[in-house]
């Protein structure tokens, strides 16, 4: 499993980091270009995430924006559905509006609240069938 | 120049003669060497015709060209008519000399024949004479073919110079345009020859132009760079200007020019090439109408755009009102469950209570009536409230592990006595090799089987109802197996045809029925729970003789073992006595079950082989005549014998009152294998010692009654999940009804009460609990309030509503220990206090390093990176929050504080995230005084942090 993980907050990177690793290459990003520019780079190597995880708020572009602008992309490279990469969104705004809208609307898999503990990463993971049981 | 010649004569001397003639420095005559021989030839000699045209052909294909042949015209072969024909066919620019030995008549012939150029050499010829011919004709030859050449150069010139994209002009060294080009032309809106009169100073202005022309006619010194340049080197390219054309305008291009000169030296001509500067105007044109088209499209584009954001937006609005809706319409749905059931409830409790009363048999009628009324409208209302919860997905399987044995006695006496009231016979016959411990969802099960059952009983007549439990697989050593439950009636049955739509909703087989009654969504709910259970339904009917459902479900259980058994079977012989088939088959299985051997089942009226009974079951359906003899016979053996006489459930057993002396046990049919064993155990002193050790050794490991009254299913896993690390006798209810039912019933040391529960709430459970005058309840029972309101204020009001405690949700292990600790294990409460002393220190502290390897599941090394992470980054941020106060930006302020409260909860930074949350809290309220007046605290706090890492490292 290839994932990445954008947050502008160090900590909760490195806490991502550190338990997405366990399952395979996991790639950081701090800001939402960053994070546009290493998934084209890992569309264009033919190795695309799997799974990526995005703050929904961050200063210059949110992880809405972001999380458009990555369906966009594949929308563009024409990626069937099953291949798309799973994203979850983690947030600390138990908005249920919100959450709602970029579930229904913008194709995010799961999401994820704060503060991330290794628990809730995991349960998310296997609801996504990312990993076995 | 070429000169090359060919001559053909068959006398070889002739030849020779030729050689000398044109080539030979030697004198071939000495007498006749008087001739000037200013240029060598090159001749080619042949002998014959054949091969003079060989040569010719040959060279003519690799562009050598003879400019002369002297042909001889008398030759063997060819002669020379035709050998001239044939190399002039060839190559016609060829001078033909005709060498002949005599005045010939056909000089005319041969003219005609050879058309042009044919000269006539008469035999013997003067040498000189004919060199100097030879000559003439090679030049002439090459005049001819200058000629020639240039024609063909010039036709190729006039259609590179006319059709070439660029203007080009040819000018003379004072200036006059000789020559033009179309696009010239076209450049400068002249037509015909009007340009070619035109001084190119008139068109093309500037000092180079004017220094340039001086320069060329009047060869006078001049300074301009660029012209000295061009007179230089003979070209110029690149140059900027501007031409005039016909109508005065401008016109910008790019010039370049290129010097002519003569054989001499000398300048003759000046080429001048010019390419408009100006774009295209067809392309121009062009450019204009994509470019207007573009705007167009564009704008449809954006217009698409704005109606498909708006569309989306209503489609967004759309879906959130639907979602909205769902929700809603589930709500409404769990509403309707609460407010529809909470009145009938008091219909029922009111009915039950006025039953009591003194009433007349009328009253009495009527009450009974009500009561049953209320009763099918409640189950209406339960299989309409299921049917839509299964419909929207809400229904959900809770699994739990229960004895299937117990389980079925629970609740089939209900239904048997509703069959022995219709004078039916119920039995249940559950087979040995079925496991008693099996994992399911035992309500739905319930659900299931009952509606089966009440089917079966509604629908038969006379007969009997039996339910059959076994094991398709016989199988032991496994985890899963599948169960088969068998409702089997001797009633109306189902037409083929109906059988299908069976299981539909709304739908009942026997339309024209009278007795039919209920929703007809009840086998649609059991065909939609038994798909849920991942099991499957099927029914084997005939009409007019009864019917058969079967139901196949999947359980895991813990492999059956007989250790667990309380009943220890010794000395035991039995004897059953029974007319009923069914019933044998129970008793059959139920011992096999407790591995009773040695046990006599008959048929009621057959003779009985071999005594020493211990234990007799008689049924009471048996001629009580018949009885009689057999007891006394049987007493007479063993005085001691244990009778128990098997009645129907429900039915007064006082009518039996004939048996009642004679028997020392009563079991009710349908038989339930527990009860079975109680009746045996009571005479039988092994048995019933080795029953209370083994239960008394389950109460000393389950010594404490813990009651969690939680609605939520998913908090009561988490609770029970919890409890079972102390391995005490958890009982979970979801209502607040159910919590003063179970403690009636059962002794319960304490309760987890959620505060919001359907029916009746915490408090009012509480209140109900403390204020019990009849004592009906045990009073000094804790209350402990699971509560997801962490505002303060409402753990006061738990108290005052009589609780003891209070958690608040999600409950963590740690408050679980800490209650447990308070309230149940009270020896560890010194302990206890000491730890709560900790934990006030705890939470005091900076940083949990033990929380954070907990939650994240790392070691001490990622903790370590973290905190240095955490650090570097929160310099930054309190920067960010320092520019933000002194800008009084309220949202950049909230930011970064969210920032701050996010990264301190992933270190179990627990005061700093304290007090950023307060921080993003004030901002968020637009409270720009309070969030500064916070950050010094912030920063203190962050201080500390620092101080305490140091310390520890």
């Amino acid at each position: 499993m290839k994932s990445l993980v954008v947050d502008d907050e160090i900590t909760t990177r490195m806490l991502l980091d550190r338990m997405l690793s366990e399952y395979g290459q996991c790639d950081t990003a701090s800001n939402g270009k960053e994070a546009v520019e290493a998934f084209l780079l890992a569309v264009k190597e033919g190795k695309p995430y799997d799974l990526i995880c995005l703050d929904i708020k961050m200063p210059e572009s949110t992880g809405d924006e972001v999380l458009e602008e990555i369906r966009k992309i594949e929308e563009n490279i024409g990626v069937s559905e099953q291949n798309k990469a799973k994203i979850i969104m983690a947030t600390s705004v138990n908005d249920e509006e919100m959450v709602l809208n970029t579930v229904v609307n913008l194709g995010c898999n799961s999401y994820i609240l704060k503060p991330i503990t290794k628990n809730k990463v995991v349960k998310n993971l296997k609801e996504l069938d990312l990993i076995q049981e | 120049m070429n000169k090359n010649i060919i001559a053909i004569d068959d006398d070889q001397n002739i030849l020779d003669l030729f050689r000398f003639i044109f080539i030979d420095d030697s004198n071939f005559y000495e007498e006749d060497t008087s001739f000037y021989k200013g240029e060598k030839f090159n001749l080619y000699l042949a002998q014959e015709g054949k091969k003079a045209f060989n040569e010719v052909k040959e060279s003519f294909d690799n562009e050598k060209y003879y400019t002369t042949a002297f042909v001889d015209m008398r030759m063997p072969g060819w002669d020379g008519l035709k050998t001239a024909k044939k190399i002039r066919k060839i190559d016609d620019r060829i001078y033909i000399v005709i060498v002949t030995g005599y005045e010939s008549s056909s000089i005319d012939t041969i003219q005609k024949e050879l058309e042009h150029d044919v000269f006539f050499v008469k035999k013997p010829f003067n040498q000189a004479a004919l060199y100097q011919m030879g000559r003439n004709l090679k030049n002439s030859w090459n005049r001819d073919e200058k000629l020639r050449r240039t024609t063909i150069s010039r036709d190729y010139f006039d259609n590179v110079f006319q059709t070439i994209h660029d203007s080009l002009f040819v000018i003379d060294t004072k200036g006059k345009i000789e020559m033009t080009n179309q696009s010239a032309e076209e450049l400068l809106g002249y037509e015909g020859d009007k340009l070619n009169k035109l001084n190119f100073l008139s068109i093309a202005e500037g000092p180079f132009f004017t220094s340039l022309f001086e320069a060329l006619s009047e060869g006078a010194e001049i300074e301009d760079e660029t012209v000295n340049i061009l007179l230089d080197s003979g070209y110029i390219s690149d140059l900027k200007t501007h031409f005039t054309n016909s109508e005065g305008e401008q016109i910008p291009v790019d010039f370049s020019c290129t010097l002519m000169r003569n054989e001499e030296g000398e300048i003759v001509n000046l080429i001048a090439q010019a390419s408009d500067l100006r774009p295209d105007l067809k392309q121009q044109k062009q450019l204009k109408q994509i470019r207007e088209e573009r705007d167009k499209s564009y704008k449809e584009l954006q217009q698409a755009n704005q109606k498909l954001k708006e569309t989306i937006e209503r489609a967004n609005r759309l879906a959130l009102k639907a979602e909205k809706a769902s929700i809603a319409k589930s709500r409404f749905l769990a509403n309707m469950s609460h407010e529809i059931r909470t009145p009938m409830n008091g219909v029922l409790g009111m009915t039950n209570l006025l039953e009591k009363t003194e009433l007349n048999k009328k009253q009495q009628n009527y009450i009974g009536t009500i009561k049953n009324s209320a009763e099918s409208l409640l189950n209406i209302i339960n299989e309409i409230l299921d049917y839509s919860k299964i419909e929207s997905n809400q229904m959900e399987l809770d699994v739990s592990e229960f004895n299937i044995r117990s389980f079925l006695s629970d609740f089939l006496d209900s239904l048997a006595i509703k069959a022995f009231g219709k004078g039916l016979n119920f039995n249940c016959i559950i087979y040995s090799d079925v496991p008693s411990i099996v994992r399911a969802d035992k309500q739905r099960l319930r659900q299931v089987l009952t509606n089966l059952i009440n089917n079966a009983i509604k629908f038969t007549k006379n007969g009997f109802v039996l339910v059959e439990v076994e094991k398709p697989d016989k199988k032991e050593d496994q985890e899963q197996t599948y169960l088969d439950f068998s409702v089997i009636d001797t009633g109306i049955g189902i037409a083929k045809e109906k059988q299908s739509e069976l299981f539909n909703a709304f739908s009942q087989a026997n339309k024209k029925e009278e007795n039919r009654s209920g929703t007809g969504l009840g086998l649609a709910i059991s065909k939609n729970l038994i798909d849920m259970m991942e099991g499957s339904i099927s029914v084997d009917s005939e009409l007019g003789k009864g019917s058969k459902f079967k139901v196949t479900i999947p359980f895991s259980y813990t492999k059956f073992d007989k250790k667990n058994l309380s009943f220890t079977p010794a000395g035991k012989k039995i004897l059953v006595l029974t007319k009923n088939k069914h019933l044998r088959k129970t008793f059959q299985e139920y011992l096999a079950y407790f591995g009773i051997e040695n046990s006599i089942i008959k048929e009621f009226g057959n003779m009985i082989e071999g005594k020493q009974i211990t234990d007799l079951f008689i049924d009471s359906e048996n001629d009580s005549a018949n009885i009689k003899p057999i007891i006394e016979e049987l007493e007479q053996d063993n005085k001691s014998i244990n009778k128990i006489l098997l009645s129907k459930v429900g039915s007064a057993v006082s009518n039996n009152v004939k048996f009642d002396s004679k028997f020392d046990k009563i079991l009710t049919k349908p038989i339930k294998s527990d009860a079975l064993i109680e009746k045996l155990e009571t005479r039988s002193k092994i048995s019933k010692e080795s029953s209370k050790e083994t239960q008394t050794k389950i109460k000393d490991q389950k010594g404490i009654n813990i009651l969690v009254a939680e609605d939520d299913k998913i908090n009561q896993k988490v609770i029970t999940h919890m409890l079972d690390e102390y391995n005490m006798n958890v009982t979970v209810v979801d209502n607040g009804l159910g919590v003063l039912e179970e403690i009636k019933s059962e002794n319960y040391s304490l309760i987890f009460m959620d505060i919001r529960m359907p029916e009746m709430d915490g408090f009012e459970v509480t209140e109900k609990i403390r204020s019990d005058e009849s004592s009906e309840y045990s009073s000094d029972i804790i209350i402990v309030a699971l509560t997801a309101h962490a505002m303060d204020g409402y753990e006061e009001k738990c108290l005052a509503a009589g609780m003891d405690d209070y958690i608040s949700k999600p409950v963590s292990l740690e408050d679980l220990k800490k209650v447990l600790n308070k309230y149940i294990f009270t020896e560890s409460k010194i302990e206890q206090d000491k730890q709560n002393e900790e934990e006030t220190q705890k939470s005091e502290i900076p940083v949990d390093f033990e929380a954070i390897k907990q939650r994240v599941g790392g070691g001490e090394e990622l903790v370590n990176q973290l905190i240095n992470a955490y650090l570097d980054q929160s310099e930054e941020l309190i920067d960010n929050l320092t520019q933000a106060a002194k800008n009084e930006n309220i949202e950049k302020i909230t930011d970064v504080a969210h920032t701050l409260k996010g990264a301190s909860a992933n270190i179990e930074a627990r005061p700093l995230k304290e007090i950023s949350k307060k921080i993003e809290e004030k901002g968020k309220d637009k409270k720009l005084e309070d969030a500064l007046g916070l950050i010094p605290e912030l920063r203190n706090k962050l201080d500390k942090l620092r101080e305490y890492i140091g310390k520890q490292a």
